[in-house]
């Protein structure tokens, strides 16, 4: 016997939160539900879907319904949707339908027996529903109990059909639903737009559409494209766009919302909006997606967000160059010891580092590869990103006041000191620029605060006769002893 | 005779330092344990720094209890949003921090609600440990909102600001005033300002710079020393009046030398 479920879903439209209408919720209905099952189909007001294949899998009806109520309730809960959903089980797909009806009219009673049904459950008696009642044919029964070709002469061919379907003796075959490989949907507008963060409102109704595309297809997301058009009549290019791309691909799509968010509050609109497309990028299949999504043990559910998200949303808002990662670098030179770069670029390191127990499979590899991270309590807690050239009284540094030499000469031989990298080492070399050496010192300072600085000098006489101490020496902060 | 009070949990009398702050960590120093409450920094608190030049006495206040808490808590970030300078990681690496899980938030030059909501933000995220905010112009009403979202999220949290702020009020349960000092006994000279507990009358001295540097300090003040001992020998007592004889013994022996 095979198993289907009818289901229904209204929304109760609250004033300026409708960012979903039936439709929209029936078709985000059977996407979640193809992540059950391949046989779902849309009929009429209600989904479909033939659960026979997927009930072993899911452990019995009982606890696959429980798995896509929960679905669903979070779905809607996520896109601030109050749904009311109803269903209904049955042996043959209008069966399920005809009890969801029932269910519809009368509200909750015991389950129908199939021959009790009436005829306005059924949609192909609903033109002929004056006739039969005249008739007599108030139940499925009754008009089964009619030869069947008056039936088929008097109410056509498609009511036999139907119920026959109902009864199982005709294949309960549907056009299925298929969700397409791309996610690509685009909406017109209810108004036109001149604000960038005024276009949020329409791409959260395509992201509803995208999260349930997102549940049935049981992957995650990790880049989508945004794309808006504009009035044609301006003289402007006819469309702009936004990619936002994550590092960890994701179901719940909030994350990616606020980031779309961010970078829609930084635009600028050069005319009006019409309409807004959105198309997913990069999707990856996330094997464990009903497990993830569906637990209600706290421990499982995160509090707060992960360091991922962090430092995206701080990247989208601030600017790549302002959120900063550290990175070691085999040098001797202070400049060159490390480097801080972006930190979205090294988020790969950072989630591992974030996320050790995920990460130990391959940490064996990578540890040999990362350059040792150099540590010496000689050097200061901060250094200046450009060394500040200090003022000179007699033969000594002065910075906010008098400073004490408490340590030092340590010298560093300095050829390239102030090239970046090689290649403008050659241009420098090529320049002329003479070697030079630091004497690095620990001086401090009246406020009682321990700089470093350094004293620079060339590290061959200008020339021949002059003696290398004799020079002039620059002095220079580099760096604070926090 | 009055009865005594009764004895509640919750209820700390202003004559005694609290004990009953739920969560401490601890700072890595014994001296400043002993005069904080519940024995340490207290997590999902605001703890308000003041010193007079950003960049001066950070990493020496705060660096051993991070490195602990980092050590405790692994896989988390620090986070520290618009840092006076960058921070150098072999010298942090020294202090046992991991610099792999530290994250610099910097924001353009005066953008002070934008480093406010980075670290509102860096608060509220689950994979992080602890916070220091560099904020000098902070509004008492943001370090109000920024003392809440510690407290929900229970994160450490430092706040840096100039000592300006000392008479503004702050809804910081800790705050000190921390200034370097040219004393042996310790580098770091540190006020209490405000804390569940009496006034602390006298500042607190750590000595705050790591072994290695403090050494390396020590040897060369002993080598000035010495060497000013010697480029300067003892000027010859010729008119003391009150030990003629040490100095008439003295000036014999000098006289042996040559």
């Amino acid at each position: 016997m095979r198993c289907w479920i009818a289901l229904h879903t209204s929304i109760t439209i609250e004033p300026g939160a409708g960012c979903m209408d039936e439709a929209d919720a029936q078709r985000a209905v059977a996407s979640m539900a193809l992540g059950f099952t391949p046989r779902v189909a849309l009929l009429d007001e209600a989904v479909l879907m033939d659960v026979t294949g997927s009930l072993r899998l899911f452990g019995g009806l009982a606890r696959l319904m429980d798995q896509l109520e929960q679905r669903l309730f979070a779905f809607f809960e996520s896109n601030q949707c109050l749904a009311q959903l109803r269903r209904a089980q049955g042996a043959t797909s209008l069966i399920a339908l005809g009890r969801l009806r029932m269910k519809a009219g009368q509200g909750a009673g015991p389950p129908q027996r199939v021959a009790e049904l009436p005829m306005h459950t059924l949609s192909a008696a609903r033109p002929h529903l004056g006739v039969l009642e005249r008739t007599g044919c108030r139940h499925w029964d009754d008009l089964l109990r009619l030869p069947r070709d008056g039936v088929a002469r008097r109410f056509g061919a498609e009511l036999l059909e139907a119920l026959d379907r109902a009864r199982g003796s005709v294949a309960d075959e549907y056009e299925w639903r298929v969700l397409p490989e791309h996610f690509e949907e685009k909406i017109e507008l209810d108004a036109l737009v001149t604000h960038a963060p005024a276009l949020m409102a329409g791409a959260e109704r395509l992201l509803a559409r995208l999260q349930a595309w997102l549940l049935g297809r049981q992957s995650g997301l990790s880049a989508l494209r945004l794309t808006w058009h504009l009035d044609k009549r301006r003289d402007v290019p006819p469309t702009g766009e936004i990619e936002v791309r994550t590092a960890q691909p994701a179901q719940d799509l909030r994350h990616v919302a606020r980031l779309l968010a961010e970078q829609l509050a930084q635009h600028k609109l050069p005319a009006p909006v019409h309409s807004l497309s959105l198309r997913s990028l990069v999707t990856e299949p996330l094997a464990d997606a009903a497990a993830t999504t569906t637990s209600l043990l706290m421990s499982e559910r995160k509090q707060g967000d992960s360091a991922v998200e962090l430092i995206e949303r701080l990247s989208a808002r601030l600017g790549e160059a302002q959120v900063l990662a550290w990175q070691p670098r085999a040098d001797h030179r202070p400049e060159q010891m490390q480097r801080w770069v972006p930190a979205q670029h090294a988020l790969k390191s950072i989630a591992a580092g974030a996320r050790p127990a995920r990460a130990r499979g391959q940490k064996g590899l990578k540890l040999g590869a990362a350059p040792a991270v150099r540590s010496d309590a000689l050097y200061p807690g901060w250094l200046l990103p450009e060394p500040l050239k200090l003022a000179v009284s007699g033969n000594s540094p002065v910075y906010q006041g008098r400073l004490q030499r408490l340590a030092g000469p340590q010298r560093l031989e300095a050829t390239g000191w102030l090239a970046p990298s090689e290649g403008a080492y050659q241009a420098h070399a090529e320049r002329q620029v003479p070697p030079t050496m630091r004497d690095y010192y620990i001086y401090r300072s009246a406020q009682g605060g321990l700089l470093w600085i350094y004293s620079v000098r060339l590290a061959l006489p200008v020339a021949p006769d002059q003696p290398v101490l004799a020079q002039r020496h620059d002095w220079y902060l580099h760096g604070f002893f926090a | 005779m009055p009865t005594p009070l009764p004895v509640f949990a919750d209820v700390w009398r202003a004559d005694a330092v609290d004990q009953a702050v739920a969560h401490t960590l601890d700072t890595g120093y014994a001296a400043l344990n002993a005069v904080l409450p519940s024995g340490g920094w207290p997590q999902g608190a605001l703890v308000e720094v003041l010193q007079p030049q950003a960049g001066q006495h950070e990493w020496g206040l705060v660096a051993p209890a991070l490195a602990g808490l980092q050590a405790a808590s692994p896989g988390k970030l620090l986070v520290l949003a618009g840092a006076p300078c960058q921070p150098f990681g072999a010298a942090l690496a020294a202090r046992q921090l991991d610099m792999n899980r530290l994250l610099c938030v910097r924001a353009a030059r005066g953008d002070g609600p934008a480093l406010l909501w980075a670290t509102r933000e860096a608060l509220q995220c689950a994979d992080v440990a602890a916070v220091l905010a560099w904020l000098p112009d902070v509004r008492s009403t943001h370090l109000r909102r920024l003392q809440m979202a510690a407290q929900a999220h229970n994160k450490l949290l430092f706040v840096f600001r100039t000592p300006r702020a000392q008479h503004e009020s702050s809804p910081a349960p800790l705050r000190l005033l921390v200034e370097g000092a040219a004393g042996e006994a310790g580098t770091l000279s540190v006020h209490v300002l405000k804390r569940r507990g009496p006034p602390l009358d006298a500042p607190l001295l750590l000595d705050s710079l790591p072994p290695r540097l403090a050494a390396l300090l020590a040897a060369s003040r002993e080598r000035v020393r010495r060497r000013r001992d010697e480029l300067a020998p003892l000027p010859l007592p010729l008119h003391s009046p009150d030990h003629p004889v040490h100095a008439l013994l003295d000036r014999i022996a000098h006289l042996d030398h040559h």
